[in-house]
């Protein structure tokens, strides 16, 4: 589904990536972790295409086709969503008026008819109930005066409501305590199929007992400097990343 | 930032839709205001002497005042010699007809979108247009006159209803209540004139449309509403004008009489040229609005879309004499570019059990500064009054700026003034958040700003708030990113 | 001139007891006890304590002398209805019989006082410097403890007591906890309860804080509350003074991380002659946080509140949400507040608002409610109540929300003629 290669990416000439590549298919979890500023968020971030971040070198190509070159609505209605770490407040902009704008775009994208206002509420009732969120909540204007576990479970919800292939989740644990840690995790999970593909970009070795990942790699200085299973993030968590650090200068 | 001043500079390119002129040949006044100008003006409407009085007085007046300066606005000194008081586009005296009527000037409305042939009007909109100086053409007059309401131009009322205007001009703006006002009562040329019988709910909207065409000249019109007891009516009012270096002059008045019971509901979406991206040009729209509930349970409603202009300086006001009687103004205001709006409202509490309640949402984008400044004052006597208030502002990027001055007196203790503020601001942020789901740069600026703007334009009649809406998006295209 | 001579005695009586206990020795409370004598006691010139006379308020009955060791108190019945995890000070003196933990997770220890000065409040200097001992509570992370820990003031004595109760308390990583502080003591003891407290919130971690004051009514109060929050955990602290001659809150809270949600609601009821004065600090020092504080106030007789609420956002806290909002009832002509936001905003892309309001009862609403054949009484009751308990909503646990209404409500009945 997703195949990087050698990807090198910068931010105002400060270079952030420096040779990524990863290969993900359809039904797998891969786990991306990392210390702060190894270039994790960065990675999710380019991958959606945010235009601060250049890409210098390397290729990405998603459903085999250059993710590069398309704009980053291109990528939404192509199905790759992201969970913002700190997703955006818009006022004035109901969250159901945005998802409503959202999904009929998308769907025009992919030659579907638009969905009318009855088929949509009917849709969004069905995917409100995966991560417990209240309707009131949803006509509010888009996370405006949510709390941080609203607006996760608000991320969540638009992720069921318009059924991307790719998931990048980025920092999903941030701004969630540990109650609310555990509803989205469970909404991730009930998203989960043998068609799609999620990738967990994470410092935080306790959201992956939650989300349990088939891959975890190791971000470091802009590389993945480590790969493994599960067990790997477990190793993490009791050594911390010092160790992986010693280990590379040893190995240097 | 880079990706900003692109997106700004795209934006600013665009052409501002109505700036063409017409080749309309004209009657004009020489350059200049004097007592002769003002004669001139009245001779040329064969006014009846008192209000030629009336005008003098105003003149006289305002050769006493200064210009005001406590706006927050900056702009060069007006030149008030170097202005056209009267343009008139050359056409039978009065046409009776729409037959009869320069073809060129029914295509500058039919350009505008405003069609004068009646029977192409599909919704019951009665418009009375105004080009420079002078009202061109009125429409479904019969069938309003059937209901005893006048629908007409100021000069048409002035000839055939001369003891209502007597009664009523100046009653609620008197002429020398501000430098602008006064301006205006010397040397307004035309405007539109209603007047709805008591119990009598109009039918259909009317609606006022005054374009700017000849160079160099001002707009001066007056509008005066008299609702009778217990009638209501919605009035909506338009303008445009072409596009040009100089700054042009609009001084307008409008007065709103409300007696006992009556309702009047004014929207206006005003997208006069703005100047173009660097600041050059562009009207200055100062204009005076107000209404007076005189009678018990009068309802006086403002609600204004501004787009346009290079300088708003304007505050439609409420003056709630009456007892129970309510005031309430809705307003978005936009700037852009080098824009800059100074607008508010004035609720005057006098009556008692009185209720105000004001919604104003500005938009600034580009170097522009938007400020909101409104007035709420309870009298002693207004007991048990009421006024909400809610300002809030958008920014859109970082170069512009939005300010807030309320005023609130409040002179008894048994009444109860709320005021809410918000300032927001959009960016590159919230743009990609919306891409991020699929949505395109476009739809998301004008999902954002017709989000933002919903409370006042669900004011707006059904119609006018389509048209609203696209002209927020056309506005604030591609001026965040 | 009158007042002048007091502050002094007061000042010398607490640096004789301050020698006489022998308390200089010890480096940390020296300390404190100089940077206090060098700011002396607060007066109506100070900012921070402009209407808040706590030294008038004590110089009628105030002895330094060391506060006798824990008897047994007659009265340490216990005020809510669930089980609870106890730390129990009785006359500003940790007693480890008293203190009860019914989770094993739970650690307490005691230490002598350190070095590192928490505030340079004059009042928790001084706490420094005369407090019997650190206690510390250690919460391990990722444990949810279940039942509440309840931190209880007994005041048992006829004579005046001058209590320093200090605690510290860590919440480890991902683990939740609840803390109820009230104070039990007999209605017409005189002391002066002078509180520090110091709360360290870990990552992921829920901390509900909730402080009921409704102790002695000769009860001179100064609580110095301070909460220090990390990475995505989430605060909510409520305040609810019911009682007490003169009670000063100091609540602060560090939003030292990311993701953080704070929540600072409280209720004064003020009455008689007392005063009630809310002073709380929220400090966003990191982006994409948010605070939302609600503070209400009814006053009715001669009392008098004041509220002031900082908002510091500091030049990183960029994308900050803070909120807050103060609401008075004024009852009657005798009663005031002194009401003061404080925004201070150094970070340009924040969005934070502010309100207070003062007001009367809705004449509107009662004469409605009467119409309907409520007695007058009544009316205002459940008008005030109304008003009082959106407070509530800062309590996230509901059988603790539901026996707090209740004090509300008990509370306010015989307030309202």
């Amino acid at each position: 589904m997703l195949k990087i290669q050698n990807l090198h990416a910068q931010i105002e000439e400060k270079p952030i990536l420096n040779g990524i590549s990863l290969t993900v298919n359809a039904g797998e979890v891969h786990a991306i972790m990392g210390p702060n500023g190894s270039g994790k968020s960065t990675l999710a971030a380019t991958l959606a295409g945010r235009e601060e971040y250049t890409v210098t070198q390397g290729s990405v190509e998603y459903m085999g086709k250059n993710l590069l070159e398309m704009t980053p609505e291109e990528r939404a209605r192509e199905g790759v969503f992201l969970a913002f770490q700190y997703p955006v407040e818009i006022p004035g902009v109901s969250t159901i008026n945005f998802m409503k704008t959202a999904l009929n775009q998308i769907r025009v994208h992919r030659g579907e008819a638009p969905l009318d206002a009855v088929a949509f509420l009917k849709l969004m009732k069905e995917k409100m109930k995966l991560v417990e969120i209240d309707q009131s909540l949803l006509n509010r204007s888009l996370n405006e005066g949510f709390s941080g576990g609203e607006k996760k479970r608000n991320e969540i919800f638009q992720m069921a409501m318009l059924e991307p292939r790719l998931s990048i989740l980025d920092e999903t644990d941030s701004g969630l305590d540990i109650d609310a840690l555990r509803i989205v995790a469970h909404g991730v999970n009930a998203l989960r199929s043998k068609n799609n593909a999620t990738i967990v970009v994470t410092h935080y070795q306790r959201l992956l007992d939650y989300i349990v990942p088939d891959f975890v790699h190791v971000l470091y200085k802009g590389r993945i400097v480590k790969s493994g299973t599960r067990e790997l993030a477990l190793e993490l968590e009791e050594k911390g990343y010092d160790w992986i650090k010693a280990d590379l200068a040893t190995a240097r | 930032m880079a990706k900003d001043d692109h997106i700004i500079q795209e934006f600013t390119s665009r052409e501002y839709e109505h700036g063409w002129v017409s080749d309309l040949e004209a009657d004009a006044a020489p350059k200049g205001l004097s007592e002769d100008i003002v004669r001139f003006i009245s001779r040329r409407k064969s006014e009846p002497e008192w209000l030629l009085e009336w005008r003098l007085k105003a003149y006289r007046h305002w050769t006493t005042m200064v210009e005001p300066k406590w706006p927050n606005v900056t702009y060069p000194a007006i030149n008030y010699q170097d202005i056209i008081y009267y343009s008139a586009p050359k056409q039978k005296a009065s046409p009776t007809s729409l037959d009869e009527i320069d073809p060129e000037l029914l295509k500058t409305f039919e350009k505008l979108g405003i069609s004068l042939t009646e029977q192409k009007r599909l919704s019951g909109i009665a418009v009375d247009a105004v080009l420079d100086s002078v009202s061109v053409a009125t429409t479904f007059k019969e069938k309003l006159g059937e209901l005893g309401i006048i629908f007409c131009s100021f000069s048409e009322a002035v000839r055939e209803h001369p003891d209502l205007i007597k009664k009523y001009l100046g009653s609620v703006v008197p002429a020398t209540d501000n430098y602008f006002a006064a301006l205006n009562s010397a040397v307004f040329s035309d405007g539109s004139f209603c007047y709805i019988p008591a119990g009598v709910r109009c039918p259909m909207e009317l609606s006022t449309y005054f374009r700017i065409n000849a160079a160099k000249t001002g707009q001066f019109e007056r509008t005066l509403i008299v609702a009778d007891e217990g009638s209501y009516v919605s009035y909506l009012e338009g303008c445009t004008a072409p596009m040009r270096d100089e700054n042009q002059l609009h001084a307008a008045v409008v007065e709103i009489y409300a007696m006992k019971n009556a309702e009047v509901k004014y929207s206006t979406v005003q997208n006069w040229y703005p100047g173009n991206k660097d600041g050059v040009g562009g009207i200055y729209n100062f204009v005076t609005k107000r209404g007076l509930c005189a009678g018990d349970h009068a309802k006086i409603s403002w609600t204004q879309v501004e787009t346009g202009s290079a300088i708003t300086w304007k505050y439609p006001s409420c003056v709630l004499k009456g007892d129970y009687s309510v005031g309430e103004f809705y307003s978005v205001a936009v700037t852009n570019n080098y824009q800059q709006a100074d607008t508010g409202t004035k609720m005057i509490h006098l009556g008692k059990n009185t209720k105000s309640r004001i919604v104003s949402k500005g938009i600034s984008a580009g170097k522009s500064q938007n400020s909101y400044r409104g007035q709420v004052h309870v009298h002693k006597r207004a007991v048990q009054s009421r006024n909400f208030s809610q300002c809030d502002s958008l920014l859109l990027g970082d170069q512009c700026g939005a300010h807030t001055f309320p005023y609130i007196d409040v002179e008894n203790s048994s009444s109860r003034v709320e005021h809410e503020a918000t300032t927001s601001k959009i960016g590159e942020d919230q743009i990609f958040y919306c891409q991020q789901r699929g949505i395109d740069e476009e739809s998301a600026v004008a999902l954002i700003v017709n989000g933002y703007a919903k409370e006042v334009l669900n004011q707006l009649p059904m119609e006018f708030a389509v048209e609203a809406q696209k002209l927020l998006a056309l506005t604030l295209e591609g001026s965040v990113g | 001139m009158e007042a002048a001579t007091d502050k002094k005695n007061l000042l010398s009586l607490l640096a004789e007891a301050f020698d006489q206990r022998g308390l200089d020795h010890h480096a940390g409370r020296r300390k404190a006890m100089e940077l206090f004598s060098a700011k002396g006691l607060p007066t109506a010139k100070s900012e921070e304590y402009r209407f808040t006379p706590i030294v008038r308020a004590l110089e009628s009955n105030f002895t330094a002398i060391a506060p006798t060791k824990s008897t047994t108190p007659q009265f340490l019945e216990h005020l809510w209805s669930m089980p609870c995890n106890l730390v129990v000070f009785i006359n500003g003196v940790y007693s480890a019989t008293h203190s009860i933990l019914l989770d094993p997770h739970i650690k307490i220890t005691r230490a002598e006082i350190g070095t590192t000065l928490l505030s340079e409040d004059p009042f928790a200097l001084l706490n420094h410097a005369f407090a019997e001992t650190e206690v510390t509570i250690e919460v391990p992370p990722h444990h949810t403890i279940e039942q509440p820990l309840a931190v209880v003031y007994c005041f048992d004595q006829p004579s005046f007591i001058f209590a320093n109760p200090r605690w510290t308390c860590r919440i480890g990583a991902g683990s939740k906890l609840s803390v109820l502080e009230y104070t039990l003591a007999e209605s017409s003891s005189p002391y002066f309860n002078n509180k520090q407290s110091f709360i360290e919130v870990g990552e992921h971690t829920i901390l509900e804080l909730t402080t009921l004051q409704q102790g002695s009514k000769d009860e001179v109060l100064v609580n110095n509350s301070l909460v220090n929050m990390a990475s995505s955990s989430r605060a909510y602290c409520y305040t609810g003074t019911l009682e007490g001659k003169l009670v000063r809150n100091n609540l602060t809270l560090l939003i030292d991380g990311e993701g953080i949600d704070a929540h600072l609601h409280g209720l004064y009821l003020v009455g008689g002659s007392s005063l009630v004065d809310n002073h709380t600090v929220v400090d966003h020092r990191k982006p994409n946080s948010q605070s939302n504080e609600l503070y209400k106030g009814v006053m009715d007789g001669n009392g008098k509140a004041v509220f002031n609420g900082k908002i510091f956002v500091r030049p990183d806290a960029q994308k900050t949400n803070a909120f807050q909002s103060n609401r008075n009832i004024l009852l009657s002509e005798a009663s005031n507040i002194h009401t003061k936001p404080q925004l201070e905003i150094w970070a340009d892309d924040v969005k934070c608002s502010h309100g207070c309001t003062t007001g009367q009862l809705d004449e509107e609403a009662l004469f409605y409610l009467r119409s309907r054949g409520l007695a007058k009484d009544t009316a205002k009751g459940m008008l005030l109540n109304a008003f009082a308990s959106e407070t509530l909503e800062g309590i996230p646990n509901e059988s603790i929300r539901a026996q707090v209404n209740q004090l509300i409500q008990n509370k306010l009945h015989p307030t309202i003629e």
